[in-house]
Order: structure tokens, then sequence, then C-alpha cells
């Protein structure tokens, strides 16, 4: 169990899988004003403010990489208490299981790829980034959030859709926007995901947390043909020459599972992180 | 989106004028009165038979004219809710009876959000823990007749009738009381 | 500790004036160095990449930098300069 489990978990629905409590995807659709009260300016929710707070944090790098180091270990300290979205990465049944949890689905374009690429997402076909949850019936308040417009979908939908990001290679983080409230499923990879970039390059834990999942290969099934070895986005999965095997580094896991779906012969299982000793706290 | 350049004027927020004449029809004060009134001098018994008539009755209007003035007064934010049931084929449930749901109760309470514990395809749950309806009935026919919550009977027929209204099967639950919790918790499970 | 040997990356915003629409520098970069983000966000309307000064580029993975000079060569306005201490 990690922390953002003992804040927001319910064992009722899953040990561990905070991200699968029925609360942790439930909001009201209105909020009444009091008298006078501007509607909330851009910029003005979880994610911007998270984001800006990161941003200070992350020019320390250049400026002083003492305070940078120490505001890093103080923000992955917080934990619940943490101004920062928290983010944790699943593998793709769990993400299919959310589906049929949050109302509404839609999807959307990524900001992380249009901000590190440019790389513009226009239609449905192309949309790669998920938003759940009410606030998604207002997302025209923010086109520029979303880039031209959302593609509701039915759970099944959604399901289908998370495979085909997944058979591209793509991780899937879920996100938290304010609290414990679950406001979408991320696909990612690195470098363009600001997520996985920030765990992966700078050591920064609360938006890019480990699943509750590891990979581990069977060599008996293993036929060596590397697949897997293009899918992981954390480095933890390599070939192995002498053994003519792959090899995942446990420590390294992240446990999306991406090695898991495209390997040929299921050499490849997703053990409970819980079950291994050395790692049941390794987030 | 014919041109994404040129701003949208959408409001996404309830419409005042809705929520000024649901909460002068539907005025907490209002219904403790006349609830006084009809039960003054009364047995226990009595009052609890007379509170579920009383408040069945008035929890069938309360959502009968949300329901109604709902639809008289759009904003963006059920349009594109209405748009997304068209597109999926789902989400009727719990997003429809939530809406009209949190249109009853902002109007009448004084809260700025409903909390809202469980919207799913399966459940509707929601909450109200400073519920203006049962001060009202504190004040004016004691604790005790307040205690005994003739009110839950408008709530759960609140519920009931915006899951008939909208014909969605949902079976509907108190699961928590005031008295007890701290707040009354209301669920639709579908059927 | 004494700050590394960065590479600084200079963006002349009055020759880079529509990095969203342009984007050379943004999937050029083999170290994936920059990035771009909207400075003039309007309410309920999308912002215009093709209008100048709308968004602005930025080059916050600048310790990734290894100095290749690809985004030079990549930049049609010669608006990047990078230099090493």
């Amino acid at each position: 169990m990690n922390w953002v489990d003992e804040a927001f978990g319910d064992p009722e629905f899953g040990e561990g899988r905070w991200y699968l409590n029925p609360k942790n995807h439930s909001r009201q659709m209105y909020k009444v004003k009091k008298p006078g009260e501007k509607p909330a300016a851009f910029g003005s929710d979880p994610e911007a403010q998270s984001g800006r707070k990161m941003g200070e944090i992350m020019q320390k790098r250049f400026t002083d990489p003492e305070e940078f180091e120490k505001l890093v270990k103080e923000a992955n300290a917080m934990k619940e208490k943490s101004p920062f979205q928290i983010g944790q990465v699943i593998p793709l049944e769990e993400a299919k299981r959310v589906a049929e949890l949050s109302y509404p689905v839609a999807s959307m374009s990524c900001i992380c790829r249009i901000g590190a690429r440019g790389h513009e997402e226009r239609n449905e076909h192309e949309y790669s980034c998920t938003g759940l949850g009410v606030g998604m019936l207002k997302w025209e308040r923010w086109p520029e959030r979303y880039k031209g417009g959302v593609n509701f979908m039915s759970p099944e939908e959604t399901k289908e859709w998370l495979t085909k990001w997944n058979k591209k290679g793509m991780v899937h983080i879920i996100m938290t926007f304010g609290g414990s409230y679950v406001g979408g499923i991320c696909n990612c990879d690195y470098p363009d995901c600001g997520m996985i970039r920030n765990r992966v390059d700078y050591g920064i834990t609360p938006g890019c947390l480990k699943s509750p999942w590891v990979a581990t290969v069977d060599f008996d099934d293993c036929n060596g043909c590397g697949v897997c070895v293009q899918r992981c986005q954390f480095g933890a999965i390599k070939f192995e020459v002498t053994t003519e095997k792959t090899n995942v580094d446990q420590f390294k896991c992240f446990g999306c599972g991406l090695c898991e779906t495209a390997c040929p012969t299921e050499a490849i299982d997703l053990l409970d992180r819980e079950s291994l000793p050395a790692l049941k706290e390794v987030w | 989106m014919s041109d994404i350049y040129t701003p949208n004027n959408y409001s996404f927020e309830l419409n005042p004028e809705m929520m000024s004449r649901l909460a002068d029809e539907f005025d907490a004060e209002k219904v403790a009165t006349e609830f006084a009134a009809a039960t003054e001098g009364k047995s226990a018994d009595e009052v609890d038979a007379q509170g579920k008539t009383f408040f069945e009755n008035f929890g069938k209007n309360w959502m009968s004219q949300t329901l109604k003035l709902g639809e008289e007064y759009p904003d963006r934010t059920y349009e594109v809710l209405k748009e997304a049931i068209d597109k999926t084929g789902h989400l009727k449930f719990a997003l429809l009876p939530q809406r009209f749901l949190e249109i009853a109760y902002l109007s009448t309470q004084e809260i700025s959000i409903l909390p809202i514990i469980e919207n799913n395809p399966q459940r509707l749950v929601y909450r109200m823990a400073n519920c203006t309806t049962f001060q009202k009935l504190k004040e004016k026919c004691g604790a005790e007749t307040a205690n005994r919550l003739p009110c839950k009977h408008a709530c759960l027929t609140a519920c009931q009738t915006v899951h008939e209204e909208l014909d969605i099967d949902a079976k509907i639950e108190m699961t928590a009381t005031i008295p007890e919790d701290g707040h009354c918790q209301f669920a639709a499970q579908r059927g | 500790m004494a700050v590394p040997n960065f590479a600084a990356i200079d963006i002349d915003r009055s020759k880079c004036t529509i990095p969203f629409a342009c984007k050379k520098c943004l999937t050029g970069c083999l170290q994936s160095v920059f990035s771009v983000s909207a400075i003039k966000v309007e309410r309920g309307r999308e912002t215009n990449p093709n209008e100048p000064g709308t968004y602005a580029l930025h080059a916050p993975h600048r310790d990734k930098c290894t100095g290749c000079n690809d985004c030079i060569e990549l930049c049609p306005e010669d608006a990047i300069t990078v230099t090493f201490a």
C-alpha cells in the first residue's frame, strides 16, 4: 500500500487500488457562485497551479542546484499534502476498469505533447489523452487546453481506445486534479510526457508513481525476440546477449505492463508489488 | 466549432432566474411553518403518518417543478451532456438525475455544491449535511419532531420522481441520516 | 556545489514569433530541450498558432542540451543561440 492508498483508498474496492475507489471519481456538476463572484480565471485550476509550482522548482536547477535537490526531496515527502498533481502508472487491464467507473470519459489532445513537441491532435483519431468526469462537460471554457475538441466515449469505446494506445506503446497514467479526484488517464511516453520525464530525469515522484505491479520474465517461455525491449519507456528491460533472453530490472520497472501486452510467447507476467519484499515500499 | 478563434459566450452555470423561482416556491421556512401548523398537538404516530403524506407530496412537486424549469432554463453544461448522451448511448444514469437533483438542492439549500459521493453507471450517491429544511423543522416543530425526519420523505420522493420521470430504473435508498450520522445520504442503484 | 556548465540557450522572440506553427526545433531536438506555450489565452476561444506573438518558445530542459547545434541549423529565422561557458 502506498501513501495515496492510505489517504484515499478503500480495501472494499481493492487493496492498494485507490484509483478503483468510486469516491475518487465523483464530483458535482455545478457550483453556485456567491453574488459578484467571477468565473475562475484560466490557470487557476489545480493542474495549472501544480504546473507553475513545479516550474519554480525546476528553475532552481540552473540557479541553485543544492536548493533544487532539497525542494525535490521535500516535494516527494509531502505525500497527500503535496500541492502537485498525483499520477500513478497503471496497466491496461486496470485502466479498462477505470473506464467503467468514471462518467463521462472523453478523448482529447495531450497537453504535454503540445508543449514538448508542438504535436497537434485535431480529431478523435489523433487525440491521445482522456479527460474523466463531469468537468469534461465544460471543456469549451478552455479550448486552448483541449485544442479544438473532445470526443465523448462509451465505456466500451474507451476500452478499445485504451487498447489502441497500448498497442502503439503508450504508458497509462492515472492523474488527479485537486485532492484525490481522478480527472484523466494519460497515455504517455518519454520524453514528451512531463510526468515521466520529471520522474526519470529528475527523481520527482508524485506525478508518476509506480504501479502496484512489477514485470517478471519466465526464461523458459522467452524466445529472445526483444519486442518488449522497444516497449519499455523506463529503461528497465534489456536484451541479455549471453542468455539470449530478455531481462527486467525490477527495481527500475514501473509496472505499466507494456512488455506483457506485447510478448508473443506470454513469457512476461505482472507480479503484485506487495509480494516482493524488496519492492513493496518502492513507489 | 465553426470558428475556433471567435470567443464563445456560453454559460455553464445554472440560470439565476430559475434558481430564485425554485427558491421562492419551495422555501424551507414556509414548508416547516405549514407542517408545524398541520401537526400542532398531534401524537408522534400521527406526525409520522402526516409527515409521510405531506413531504411525499412536497417532494413530488419540488422535483416535478425542478424538471420543468430545468428544461426551460438550459445551460451549456446541460447541452453538452445531452450531446454526449446522444453520442455515446450512455451517461443518462447517473448524470441526468444528478443534474436535476443538484438544481433541486442548490436552489433551496444554503450550499454552494451538492456533495456527490458516487456517480457512475451503477450508482448515484449524494449527501446533505447542513440541511435548511431540517433546521427550520427544528425551529418550528421542535427537535423531537425534526429528529424523526419527516422531511426524509421529501428527499426520497424527489429522488424517486426524478428517476421515474426520466424513465430510469433505479432502487432508491437512504443510507445515512442527520440525527445518526450528521448528514443525510441517498443512493440510487441501477436496477 | 557549483552551478554546472549547462548550455545557455537564447531565443530571440523578435525573430521567433510563431513557434507552435513552425515547431522545427521542437520536433528536431534529440534531447527534447524545447517547449512551447500559449502566452495569449482568452476564455472560450482558441489561441491562433499563426498569429505572431501568441505562443512563446522556451528551453526548459537546457540541462539536457549536448551542444549538437541541430536546432540552430533547423531554425528558419536564426533565432536560437546556444553557448557553453
